[in-house]
């Protein structure tokens, strides 16, 4: 019996959507996303469910780490419910996206328990699509983000449905057991980074995120930044295993678009003048850096057993940090009980920025015993990027004046508060936390940073003092306005009749609103040298991956 | 005379007495009507289930009639026929219940009825038709039965999309039968048999064997809406909602396609063909086809013709499956001509709910219209979706298969790219009309809203059809791998044709 | 037994005279008539199907010098058909000519010509068939000129003269059969006749009278008048059974007795004109604006397609090939006579009810009348040459000897004539399809309606799906020259 259990967090969401026009209230979301957790912790490790009828033949297994990502995803997903408002809101979908909130978790159970290749795909086709319902927001904006974000979604499906094809064809099974000792062709691996890039938000493939991240509603943003995106890292988890033939090339690619994507969210980031953004380019930075890792691990398949349980560690951190930072953003901006907020969000951007004794710092203890000096440029560069995305994301959030804390449900902000010391101090580790300050050292120079620059503007060029409200914090003096793309201002109406979405529009780095506003800062100094630090970590990369 | 001859004639009769009753039934007998439809219906549906028993267990079902000398009428099942019967029977049971919903209070019903069984009486005979000959005459038989349905509305506009209709079929009926005389006067009768019967007469003329097939081709062609043949489809969407589901997703577009198969696999014999060299000329056609239709979608605003153009680019898929060697691209072509009809006539009959009920025609009419009438959206949705092909609808199953089967035959460098652009282009035009359903809001008041009875969104009658037809394709997908899925069925075929 | 044979010939001969003394009681005698004549000629059809060729030698004397009669498969199926033509058309008469002033004489001509086809079908000598010949033209001239209408009695009068002409030269062919070979009789004939000068000329007079009763293109000119503008159950056994029996004679001529004859360069000469009166007739039958010119065009694109068949046959040495596209030729003739005369009582119908036959004008005909459209549909069907009519199967046959013996020439013929033969039906659904008041309301199924619809329904499902046994038939010859 206890197998046929699995079915248990699939079928629940599946069949409530089917109940979903009848039923009122939020406790039944909470029920279908618990299941999920409930499944993790109740059902053994290695069992298995053979469906053979079920699509072209599924299997269900919970091996470790898709229980750990349903444990800790769960979590997620059932705070997530205590941000819908307690009745559906018009201009949202659907149920006010309840629907889109169930699909997407059945998909996401699914796709965690699946033992095949299809199964995965139908449940990550199924997160991710359904997610439009997640995503969209009620301004234009929002729908277009949301556009933007299924236009890519879109495109990643395609790739995955080419590269299992390929795959299908060539080893003619589609269990993952199968596919060790396997040489996957080369075209298959590409489609398959393409594919999970998108989820991932690797550099260039990342464009649909800020936007999304940017207009989502509070409840969709919690799970996209946190179990949805790590779906595509559990992709390459399962797809790319360890005892894999792969051509080292493609863990070297791998491995330079992550660094990249640290690169350019931690440079985009600092350039935000919305507090969100600032957290979506983190997402970007820390996505990178896992990815990084994961390309690591296959261009040097001797690190990989080393090295996946500190992936693993710290994705399964960031699952839990990143929604509980963009909730607490969100519990701050409505003014729920102010003080205790703040107090959480340092500790949440603490543990991000991987601060000793707390669950980051846990995690890159972790994973520091492995990489022994390599890469170290590239975690440094993270370290102290990360901590300065910090301190501007606090800065920017001082400016957001929150409104009169009138009628606030006092749900969500119990929930938030339930949930901040796991996420503070998660995930759980078997040693526990160690009780060392290694570490330190990137967190202090960044925060020394950030304080000379502040010093510096507020010393040294007193009269720029007050160019902008949001000014960066570390402002020296002002550009004149950032236009990195001319039609930006521009925004067309979305005309759906002819199929206008199809042209090609640049998607932008900023949004519009974002870049009117940007007339300040930038500091040329800080880029010059973060760039620098940039490269320097990159060519120790190249270094040491050599 | 014994079962394995009646079979098949009593499954002809049952659709064909119903009709020719109907005809001679008066106009107000509503109750009449109805049950003899219904009756009809129901009991092919039952002869067709005796009918899939016995071809699993591989017996033998014919019917042979002497009309001269070397032309036999031939009614015979076998795996193929019984994918198309089932798939028409089914779906005509379907369809007949919303009709009887749709035109409800709308004049010439008997008329209309008569037709509609004459009309799946054709598709019936052309699935079970043993040999080229029966084949052809069911095909014309087929337009004649078509034509009265697409004029049916009586409009100026009607009656030419039904002369259009009427002028391309006509044509290609012609070319077929040149074709089928020509391949009959070398050969003699030609039965259809697995795995084809040119490859016994090694004697033939290659360049001989590929103008017919050339002939046949186009004559198939044109009900299968292959491109540049397809202008009809396009203009017979003036035809009411049940006639458009029925010709979209049954009837005509698919005898045409189910003719090709059989050219192609029971005819000249898939190896033969492909040694002639005349599958990759189909197969370039079809793949043609499937952007085209699709880019034409894009730009239809007319819901309807949107949809038809998504037809002629769905049904090529069929054709693409058939014209690639191997037995997982058939298994991927014969299992869409399942899967397409299922989720094709969904989306008709949505359509047709949307146009009775508030008046909805056109695509930018349709803002919010989700939340006016969730369930026909729901089935519209789960069709669409399945269009598209994101699993676990069933159109997923036949793109999988069709990729697959291109990768074996070796030709999946240009096949998958084709199934992907299809695939971005069929959510390119589908996905604005899911968005502005469900997520727009209405925009005040409808274009013709009809007054119903308080609570449902639409009879019952309406109601039910998309929704369960709908409810299948996602079956359809959900469950591939069980006994008698369509994609069980279209493996058993496979085997059989490619039976050593 | 053979007695049998002078039925189909005295009973209506005897109702004629009947008739004319007795011209009350003339539609009775008429019904009567045909139902006797209808039992006749299918006694007769069942017993050449039995027994094979069955020969009566009248008064006694042996043939060659009385007359003979004789039923072969061929006359046998055409002598069916003509009783059952023709008993469908008497009782479509009986209403349409009821309480008219030329009832009487509608029914002694009507039964007349009744008795001159028989005749002419069962002779088995050349003056015999000379004379019947004769009578029918007259009959149908005065049948023809019943309309009373300038333009009919105009169109009669054309008829008969063409007609005459046509006689005259059939005459002078059967004259120098008779100086060339000493024989009258068509049985000696096939057995002696032999490709010297006197069978040229003969066959050409004979065939060149025969081609303008039978109206050929280019001498077809008097038919669509003559057949448009007469009423429509003389239309209807005009078209159907009239130009059969001229047609009747080339068979036997061309194919059985001058069978050795006959060159494939010669078949060439009514094969061309044959292949232009298919794509002729029909672009002119789609031109037309009325309806029974339509149908009269559409009987001179069918008489062209039943010279093709011959001149395909002709082309083909004996034996079965052959005798397959005689069977086909036989087959289209027969399912040609049931649809045009199904086709001229339904559009007799809808002139009747409303007063004129203007295509464009006949919006509202399939509401108004649905059982008589749906006639006009099913003829069309068996006309057009679609399935499950007779016609498509004959046209099947048509196309698989012309691309066997390699006359591709006949396809894109064949081809365009079908289309066109759609076009001019499919027009005229839809404009009986089309809303409109044109034809009145709808009232009950009158009984004229059922004739027509059984003699429609005869033409494409019978002769579609049932005609097997004509294959069979159809060869039993009493003339075959050189053997079939």
């Amino acid at each position: 019996m206890n197998d046929w259990l699995l079915l248990l967090p699939i079928f629940t969401p599946l069949l409530l959507v089917a109940l979903a026009h009848r039923l009122s209230g939020r406790g039944w979301l909470l029920l279908a996303a618990a299941t999920m957790g409930a499944t993790g912790l109740l059902v053994d490790e290695g069992v298995s469910l053979d469906l053979p009828w079920l699509l072209l033949g599924t299997q269900l297994q919970l091996d470790a780490t898709g229980r750990l990502f349903m444990i800790y995803g769960s979590l997620i997903w059932m705070l997530a419910v205590l941000f819908f408002p307690s009745s559906p809101e018009v201009g949202a979908g659907p149920g006010g996206g309840r629907h889109a909130f169930l699909l997407a978790l059945g998909g996401n159970a699914l796709l965690l328990m699946a033992a095949d290749m299809l199964t995965f795909y139908l449940g990550f086709a199924l997160m991710s699509l359904s997610a439009y319902g997640l995503v969209v927001g009620r301004s234009q904006r929002g729908r277009r983000a949301a556009r933007i974000y299924l236009i890519f979604t879109l495109i990643g499906e395609m790739a995955l449905f080419a590269a299992l094809l390929l795959i299908a064809s060539e080893s003619g099974s589609l269990r993952f057991a199968d596919l060790s000792g396997q040489t996957l062709p080369s075209l298959a691996v590409a489609l398959l980074l393409l594919g999970f890039g998108i989820k991932v938000a690797l550099p260039g493939l990342h464009f649909w995120l800020p936007p999304a991240y940017g207009t989502a509603p509070l409840y969709g943003l919690a799970v996209l930044s946190g179990p949805m995106m790590k779906a595509g890292l559990l992709g390459w988890l399962r797809f790319l295993p360890t005892g894999i033939s792969l051509d080292p090339v493609w863990g070297q690619t791998l491995l330079l678009l992550g660094s990249l994507g640290v690169a350019l969210g931690i440079l985009l980031g600092l350039l935000q003048v919305q507090p969100r953004a600032v957290l979506a380019y983190s997402s970007i930075a820390k996505m990178g850096l896992i990815s990084t890792l994961v390309g690591l691990s296959l261009s040097q398949p001797t690190l990989a057993p080393l090295l996946l349980p500190a992936v693993l560690a710290i994705a399964l951190h960031h699952l839990l940090v990143k929604p509980m930072l963009f909730l607490g953003l969100g519990l701050w901006q409505r003014g729920v009980g102010r003080s205790w907020t703040l107090a959480g969000l340092v500790l949440l951007a603490l543990s991000l920025a991987a601060a000793p004794l707390t669950g980051g710092g846990a995690a890159k203890v972790a994973l520091d015993g492995v990489l022994d000096g390599r890469l170290g440029g590239l975690l440094l560069f993270s370290g102290i990027g990360t901590t300065l995305l910090m301190v501007r994301f606090f800065w920017l959030l001082r400016h957001y004046s929150s409104r009169p804390a009138g009628e606030v449900e006092r749900g969500p902000g119990a929930g938030w508060l339930l949930l901040l010391p796991l996420a503070v101090w998660g995930p759980l580790q078997p040693g526990g936390i160690p009780l060392t300050l290694h570490g330190l050292g990137p967190l202090a120079a960044g925060l020394g940073l950030a304080l000379s620059s502040m010093a510096i503007h507020r010393w040294c060029l007193p009269h720029l003092r007050r160019t902008d409200l949001r000014t960066f914090p570390f402002a020296g003096w002002t550009l004149r306005r950032i236009r990195l793309h001319p039609s930006a201002v521009t925004l067309p109406t979305p005309h759906w009749r002819t199929p206008a979405w199809l042209r090609w529009r640049s998607p932008k780095l900023f949004s519009r609103k974002d870049l009117a506003t940007t007339t300040a800062p930038a500091l040329g100094w800080l880029l010059l040298m973060l760039t620098l630090l940039g490269a320097l970590a990159l060519t120790r990369i190249f270094h040491t991956a050599a | 005379m014994t079962l394995s001859f009646w079979l098949p004639l009593a499954i002809l009769l049952s659709s064909l007495i119903p009709g020719v009753l109907i005809f001679l039934l008066a106009e107000e007998r509503h109750r009449t009507r109805t049950a003899l439809n219904l009756l009809g219906a129901v009991t092919k549906l039952i002869l067709v289930g005796v009918l899939i028993w016995g071809v699993f267990h591989e017996q033998v079902f014919e019917t042979r009639w002497a009309l001269a000398p070397g032309l036999d009428f031939v009614l015979q099942a076998d795996a193929l026929s019984v994918l198309f019967v089932s798939l028409s029977t089914l779906l005509w049971l379907v369809t007949t219940v919303y009709a009887i919903g749709y035109l409800e209070n709308s004049p010439h019903r008997s008329r209309f009825f008569g037709f509609f069984s004459l009309c799946v009486t054709a598709t019936v005979g052309l699935a079970l038709a043993g040999n080229l000959f029966t084949f052809v005459l069911f095909y014309e038989l087929l337009t004649l039965a078509t034509y009265p349905l697409i004029a049916h509305k009586g409009s100026a506009e009607a009656l030419r999309g039904a002369r259009i209709y009427l002028g391309y079929t006509l044509v290609g009926g012609l070319l077929l039968m040149i074709g089928a005389v020509w391949l009959h006067s070398l050969i003699g009768p030609v039965d259809f048999v697995q795995g084809g019967m040119l490859a016994g007469h090694g004697q033939l003329d290659p360049g001989v064997l590929r103008w017919i097939f050339l002939l046949l081709i186009l004559g198939l062609g044109v009900k299968a809406a292959l491109v540049p043949l397809h202008g009809w489809l396009p203009q017979a969407m003036v035809a009411p909602a049940p006639v458009s589901a029925l010709l979209h997703a049954v009837a005509v577009v698919k005898a045409g396609a189910f003719g090709i198969v059989r050219v192609v696999y029971d005819v000249y014999g898939v190896e033969f063909a492909a040694g002639l060299g005349v599958l990759d000329l189909l197969a370039a056609v079809a793949a043609a086809t499937i952007v085209y239709g699709s880019f034409k979608a894009l730009s239809q605003d007319h819901l309807k013709k949107r949809l038809a153009y998504s037809t002629v680019s769905q049904v090529s898929y069929i054709v693409l499956g058939t014209a690639i060697l191997g037995p997982l691209a058939t298994i991927g072509g014969l299992v869409h001509l399942v899967h397409q009809g299922v989720m094709k006539i969904t989306l008709f009959f949505a359509a047709g709910n949307y146009a009775e009920s508030l008046g909805i025609h056109r695509i930018s009419e349709m803002d919010g219209v989700g939340r006016r009438m969730p369930r026909t959206t729901l089935a519209f949705t789960i069709g669409a979706l399945g269009m598209i092909g994101i699993p676990p609808v069933a159109g997923f199953i036949s793109k999988w298969y069709l990729g697959l089967g291109a990768l074996q035959a070796g030709v999946g460098a240009w096949v998958v790219p084709v199934l992907v652009a299809s695939s971005l282009l069929n959510a390119a035009y589908f996905l604005p009309i899911l968005y502005r359903a469900w997520f727009k809001r209405p925009a005040g008041s409808w274009p013709a809203e009809r007054p119903h009875a308080a609570g449902g969104e639409l009879p019952g009658a309406l109601l039910w059809p998309p929704l369960a037809t709908a409810a299948l394709s996602l079956l359809a997908g959900l469950f591939a791998a069980s006994p008698f899925s369509p994609l069980e069925w279209a493996q058993l075929i496979a085997a059989r044709e490619y039976r050593p | 037994m053979s007695d049998l044979l002078i039925w189909p010939i005295v009973t209506p001969l005897a109702a004629a005279l009947l008739a004319l003394v007795w011209p009350s009681r003339a539609t009775s005698i008429g019904i009567v008539a045909a139902g006797l004549t209808l039992l006749s000629t299918l006694r007769v059809a069942w017993q050449v199907s039995r027994d094979g060729v069955l020969e009566l030698a009248l008064g006694g004397w042996s043939p060659g010098l009385g007359i003979a009669l004789r039923a072969d498969g061929l006359s046998a199926i055409l002598l069916a058909m003509s009783g059952l033509v023709s008993m469908a058309v008497a009782v479509y008469a009986s209403v349409y000519f009821a309480g008219s002033a030329q009832r009487a004489g509608f029914w002694t001509l009507w039964l007349l010509l009744l008795t001159a086809l028989h005749a002419l079908f069962l002779s088995g000598d050349l003056f015999n068939v000379y004379v019947t010949l004769e009578l029918m033209g007259l009959a149908a001239v005065g049948l023809a000129a019943l309309g009373g209408g300038r333009e009919a009695l105009q169109a009669a009068l054309r008829y008969l003269i063409l007609g005459l002409l046509g006689s005259l030269a059939f005459l002078a062919g059967v004259a120098v059969v008779y100086a060339g070979f000493g024989s009258l009789d068509m049985a000696t004939l096939a057995g002696v006749a032999a490709p010297v000068p006197a069978a040229w000329v003969a066959l050409t007079l004979m065939t060149g009278g025969l081609i303008i009763k039978a109206a050929l293109f280019p001498l077809h000119i008097w038919l669509p008048a003559a057949h448009a503008n007469a009423p429509a159950p003389v239309s209807a056994m005009l078209s159907a059974l009239v130009v059969k029996a001229a047609l009747y004679l080339v068979v036997r001529l061309w194919l059985e007795i001058f069978d050795g004859v006959v060159t494939s360069a010669a078949a060439w000469v009514i094969g061309v004109p044959g292949g232009i009166a298919v794509v002729w007739g029909s672009w002119a039958a789609l031109r037309a604006a009325r309806l029974k010119l339509l149908a009269a065009f559409s009987t001179v694109a069918q008489l062209g397609y039943l010279f093709l068949f011959i001149a395909l046959a002709a082309g083909l040495p004996a034996g079965e090939p052959r005798a397959a596209v005689m069977t086909a030729l036989v087959l289209m003739a027969i399912s040609h006579g049931f649809a045009k005369s199904a086709f001229f009582l339904g559009a007799g119908i809808v002139m009747q009810r409303a007063g004129h036959d203007r295509i464009a004008e006949l919006g509202g005909t399939a509401r108004a009348l649905p059982l008589t459209t749906f006639t006009l549909a099913l003829a069309g069907v068996a006309l057009v040459g679609l399935p499950p009519s007779g016609g498509f199967l004959a046209k099947w046959q048509l196309l698989t000897t012309a691309i066997a013996s390699g006359q591709w020439i006949w396809l894109p013929v064949v081809g365009l004539g079908t289309l066109l033969a759609a076009a001019y039906l499919f027009r005229l659904l839809g404009h009986a399809f089309a809303p409109g008041e044109g034809v009145g309301p709808r009232l009950a199924v009158g009984r004229e309606e059922i004739p027509a619809l059984a003699l429609a329904l005869t033409a494409t499902l019978l002769l579609g799906l049932g005609a097997a046994g004509l294959w069979e038939l159809i060869p039993v010859s009493a003339y075959a020259g050189r053997g079939l």
